[in-house]
């Protein structure tokens, strides 16, 4: 399998203070899922941010990350701008934030790819209606309509994920994709990103909290504790039969439909 | 002993957006949340679940119908007489970073509640603002930090801190565990079932993962489309959910056991 990321001694800081993301090193191949769990607060966003190159002027990064064996630290913000357009996209955790509020859905869309590809507008109106059916937004003409108000959590959250996918990206980075989705609309969105990766070859890797949704769709799972890669490795070896203990008190904690009340 | 703490009746919302774009998004919902006995709702993303918990606290007025909290009206309430209510319902978004202003200090933010309602004064609220972090299993230091400096998990237990701290009697949680990894969940959820306890509080707790909401409700209110279409015992949820679109939810979920 080719090889399309490695981190190399990865850290990043925030204004000086102790590493939030703190010396990892891993490898992903072409056409992989791979799956990050773990903590709140451990670091995931932070990495995913700094794959991208999206973090705060206040963060300081070490070690390298290669992209098809370029290293996008050494890159200069133009040229970062360009490789976020053709061949990483992101898929933020609060989508809601990186909208503006007060331009409708459609007009924002439209503005998305417009910076990224040159096709006529109603190639654009169409591929924009194909991408929000295929998140299960059946009522596009209403959605593109709306303020970003005026749609539900798990609507807005499902633009994002229309929008990064409509761009075909050969790694996309997903930040809880699918945490504000009810369990059928996760399910069908699950669908398409493994779709992704089967037909256009894409990489994904995706922050979740949802222990099920790592379990049943990745190559591979990352575990994260304290800024550290604590656990990596495939399905079976990191949920089925961990060796830390951290994944291990992860595991147990998860709350099951078929688990005794609480109350 | 029946004791009624809230009471939605033929409770309807339709928002108007002008050029055609009108959605019905809350149709004839009734129902009743007894003292200690929390609700849960559940169903499609984008049914109405946020939209009623809106109209309980204020945020968004009702089209038609009527809420009563301990048999009092509540919906259509004047902003003076809104106060006095909404001291005793909090709400818990779904998105932590849109409950506080990006320039507020979380500390400041744990004690706004405290200070605001006359519990506490300003030097008081911020001491206490320590010991509320601690509640939720924070680091005190924290109280420092702006909101973005916060990862989104440590900034919902913040949010979840606050709305306890002036002990309301109905805690609506939007969505509110979503954002937490699995083992801080399962903290906050037995925090919840704790601080139930301990303040008499009840819950209505809106989500989507079917296995979270069961844990510590004691009903589950399915919605579909701006309905109510199935209410059932949280216990004996599996055995007795009806509606195939229950059963649907129940057949989508994820799990890690093979
Ligand atoms: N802009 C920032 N400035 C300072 N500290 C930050 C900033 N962003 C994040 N942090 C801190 O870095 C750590 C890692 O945060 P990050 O958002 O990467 O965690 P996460 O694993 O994504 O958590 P969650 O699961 O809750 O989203 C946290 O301790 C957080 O408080
Ligand atoms: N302010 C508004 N103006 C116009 N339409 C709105 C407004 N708020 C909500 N809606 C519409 O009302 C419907 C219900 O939205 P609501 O936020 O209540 O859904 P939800 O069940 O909470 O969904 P989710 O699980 O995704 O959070 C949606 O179709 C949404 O687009
Ligand atoms: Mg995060
Ligand atoms: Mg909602």
């Amino acid at each position: 399998m080719e090889e399309i990321l490695r981190l190399e001694h990865f850290s990043v800081s925030y204004d000086g203070r102790r590493a939030v993301v703190d010396d990892v090193s891993l490898q992903i191949g072409q056409g992989e899922i791979v799956t990050i769990v773990g903590e709140s607060g451990s670091g995931k966003s932070t990495l995913l941010h700094g794959i991208q190159g999206l973090l705060p002027s206040s963060a300081a990064t070490k070690g390298k990350v290669l992209l098809f064996g370029q290293d996008l630290t050494k890159l200069d913000a133009a040229a970062r701008r360009k490789m976020r357009g053709e061949q990483i996209s992101m898929i933020f955790q609060d989508t809601g934030r990186y909208m503006n509020p007060i331009s409708r859905i459609g007009k924002q869309y439209t503005g998305f790819l417009k910076q990224h590809m040159h096709r006529p507008e109603d190639e654009l109106l169409a591929l924009e209606r194909e991408m929000l059916r295929k998140v299960n937004l059946t009522d596009t003409e209403r959605v593109l309509s709306c303020y970003p108000f005026e749609l539900s959590g798990g609507m807005r959250q499902r633009v994002g994920i229309a929008m990064a996918l409509s761009l075909k990206p050969k790694l996309l980075l997903a930040d809880e994709p699918t945490s504000a989705l009810d369990v059928t609309v996760q399910a069908q969105v699950v669908k398409e990103l493994a779709a992704l990766c089967k037909k256009e070859g894409a990489t994904i890797i995706m922050v979740t909290h949802n222990m099920g949704v790592a379990a049943n769709i990745s190559d591979r799972v990352g575990v994260m504790q304290n800024g550290r890669l604590s656990e990596w490795g495939t399905v079976t070896e990191v949920i089925r039969e961990p060796k830390e203990s951290y994944t291990k008190s992860l595991l147990s904690s998860i709350v099951e439909l078929s688990d005794p009340q609480l109350i | 002993m029946e004791d009624k703490l809230l009471e939605l009746e033929h409770v309807s919302k339709t928002f108007s957006g002008g050029k055609g774009k009108t959605v019905e998004a809350v149709k004839d919902v009734s129902f009743t949340v007894y003292k200690n006995e929390s609700l849960g709702i559940v169903g499609e993303s984008g049914c109405g679940k946020s939209t009623i918990a809106r109209m309980i606290t204020g945020l968004t007025a009702v089209s038609s119908g009527k809420i009563l909290l301990e048999g009092n009206v509540i919906s259509g309430l004047n902003r003076r007489e809104q106060r006095e209510v909404y001291r005793n319902i909090q709400m818990v978004f779904q998105d932590p970073y849109s409950a506080i202003s990006p320039r507020m200090p979380v500390g400041t933010f744990l004690g706004e509640g405290l200070v605001h309602f006359g519990i506490m004064n300003r030097k008081e609220a911020e001491a206490e603002a320590g010991r509320l972090l601690e509640m939720v299993d924070l680091e005190p230091q924290l109280a420092d930090r702006l909101p973005h400096q916060l990862s989104g998990g440590q900034l919902q237990r913040v949010v979840i801190a606050r709305a306890i701290s002036i002990h309301p009697r109905l805690v609506i949680l939007d969505e509110a565990t979503s954002a937490l990894d699995v083992s801080v969940q399962k903290q906050i959820l037995e925090l919840l079932v704790r601080l139930q306890k301990e303040f008499h509080l009840t819950y209505l707790f809106i989500g989507h993962d079917l296995a979270v909401v069961r844990s510590i409700t004691k009903q589950i209110c399915v919605m579909k489309d701006g309905r109510i279409i199935e209410k059932v015992a949280s216990a004996s949820l599996l055995e007795k959910a009806g509606e195939n679109y229950t059963k649907q939810l129940l057949s989508s979920v994820f799990s890690v056991r093979e």
